[in-house]
């Protein structure tokens, strides 16, 4: 495995080490660099704010208690929180009434977004875009049916077989896709922006 | 199933679209086979950057200030210690000596894993000695007692504020106590000398309801004054007391009256008078050498 790391992620490893050892301030950094994303996909599995945001404070929660479950060898730190994040949000998606939230949801679609509460670090936001202009660039070299099936599972929670009965698609298609798309997606990350992503 | 298998099942599970049964069997197999963690570690990290094709939303105001209060009261008791954790060193691993015997007991709570559990599948090590793992323990402990304390001495440091706080109150009072007392006791030691004469004032034209007792140590010369129905003090003047003798006031001490109209004096007076007559006059504030103002109280000392 090579061991060069950017500085972005070497400082959220730095960041996540310093909260297992109970370093309020990193905490609340963490907090600052990625609530707002995290939040983007609470509210994208979820559809529901109070949710989103529920999951959001067990998700942070979590972190401040496991930190030291995470270690810089085995990924990035930002994937440690993406899935945290993800996991206990899927978890709160299959724990909620499901007419409950069909409900939550014709009512909550198009709500506006919040005044931003969390501290705006100077060119955090610009690498945020930057990132998110790569992957964006990355997933359109992708075929429309893979990047689908991608965002399907990843950020909507779907299993395999929920996305093949919601595509009516053939199980295996759809595992191929799945398979084929983040293969490739990988690749086209790691052309675009050397180790940073991949 | 063969090693080509399991990597048909990696980009699946880094999308988070393995069924519970596929997800078993590959939790199986990872352990034993580094490059198998090495490319799922890859697509993980993939799978996870499609956040960043998500518009940022944030927070509602007040989140981030509940979760910080949040984390503030979490005791550091309650923190989460996974066994596997605990015996996890930073060096890699070498998957021949990873084999499915070495693994903590923990690994079958697949309950608990759920989400996290491919990652702490990558925590798994060989057994390590009883000392190493001792040790381990050990430092995990001091972290725990550290943050523990850590923790502690921002509470104390609180407490230690506001019992400075109640100190001085509890300071004052006991000054308070203290003159207080030290008033009873020369009272008392006034009342209890074998020299003791006692007089009763009685109000003049000024204050007619007014009215004083006085106990006189003629061996001491010390005075003590209880007054009740005094008018209060215009301002800029207090009562003083006089001891007349041979028809000389000398002069004594200054002293206002309560809002009540009560006032309680001790005096230090000239000793080995006998008899003497003793007086409350107003007059100028501080007092004066000898008297101008208007009579309040006389009376003269009984035996």
């Amino acid at each position: 495995m090579t061991t060069a790391r950017p500085e972005q992620d070497e400082f959220d490893a730095e960041l996540l080490r310093a909260v297992a050892r109970g370093d309020e301030v990193a905490f609340a950094r963490v907090y600052d660099r990625y609530a707002a994303i995290l939040l983007g996909l609470m509210l994208r599995i979820l559809r529901s704010r109070p949710e989103a945001e529920d999951v959001l404070q067990e998700v942070f929660l979590q972190v401040w208690q496991q930190a030291r479950s995470f270690d810089p060898a085995r990924g990035r730190a930002f994937t440690w929180l993406a899935t945290l994040a993800r996991s206990r949000a899927i978890d709160r998606l299959r724990a909620v009434d499901a007419r409950e939230r069909a409900a939550q949801r014709s009512a909550e679609d198009g709500q506006p977004v919040a005044s931003a509460e969390t501290r705006t670090w100077a060119d955090e936001e610009a690498i945020r875009a930057e990132r998110a202009e790569a992957v964006r660039a990355a997933l359109a070299e992708l075929p429309e049916e893979q990047r689908q099936v991608l965002l399907l599972a990843y950020l909507d929670g779907m299993s395999q077989s929920e996305i093949a009965a919601a595509k009516n698609q053939p199980l295996g298609t759809v595992k191929t896709r799945t398979r084929t798309g983040l293969k490739r997606l990988s690749e086209a990350l790691r052309s675009r922006l050397g180790q940073q992503l991949a | 199933m063969r090693h080509e298998d399991y990597r048909q099942l990696l980009a699946l599970e880094a999308a988070g679209a393995l069924d519970e049964e596929e997800r078993g069997r590959l939790e199986e197999h990872l352990p034993s086979c580094g490059e198998c963690r090495e490319e799922l570690r890859e697509l993980t990290d993939a799978a996870a950057s499609l956040l960043y094709t998500l518009t940022p939303v944030q927070p509602s105001p007040g989140l981030r200030a509940d979760i910080l209060a949040r984390v503030r009261a979490v005791d550091p008791s309650e923190v989460f210690v996974d066994p596997s954790e605990v015996a996890a060193p930073t060096k890699a691993v070498d998957p021949s000596e990873a084999r499915a015997g070495s693994r903590p007991a923990s690994f079958d709570a697949r309950t608990l894993l759920r989400g996290l559990s491919l990652w702490r599948l990558f925590s798994l090590r060989p057994a390590l000695g009883f000392g190493a793992a001792a040790a381990v323990v050990a430092v995990l402990l001091l972290g725990l007692t550290s943050l523990s304390l850590w923790n502690r001495t921002r509470t104390l440091s609180a407490e230690v504020a506001s019992l400075s706080g109640r100190l001085r109150e509890a300071q004052g009072e006991a000054d308070d106590q203290r003159r207080q007392l030290a008033s009873a006791r020369s009272i008392e030691e006034v009342l209890n000398s074998p020299a003791v004469s006692v007089a009763e004032l009685s109000g003049k034209k000024p204050a007619p309801e007014a009215h004083a007792m006085l106990a006189y140590d003629r061996s001491s010369g010390r005075a003590v004054v209880m007054a009740t129905g005094l008018p209060p003090c215009p301002e800029g003047h207090a009562y003083q007391l006089w001891l007349i003798a041979d028809n000389k006031p000398l002069p004594g001490r200054t002293f206002k009256a309560d809002t009540q109209g009560r006032a309680q004096l001790s005096d230090q007076l000239p000793p080995n008078h006998t008899a003497p007559t003793f007086a409350v006059t107003l007059e100028r504030e501080g007092g004066v050498p000898a008297p101008e103002g208007d009579i309040f109280l006389v009376g003269t000392t009984k035996g």
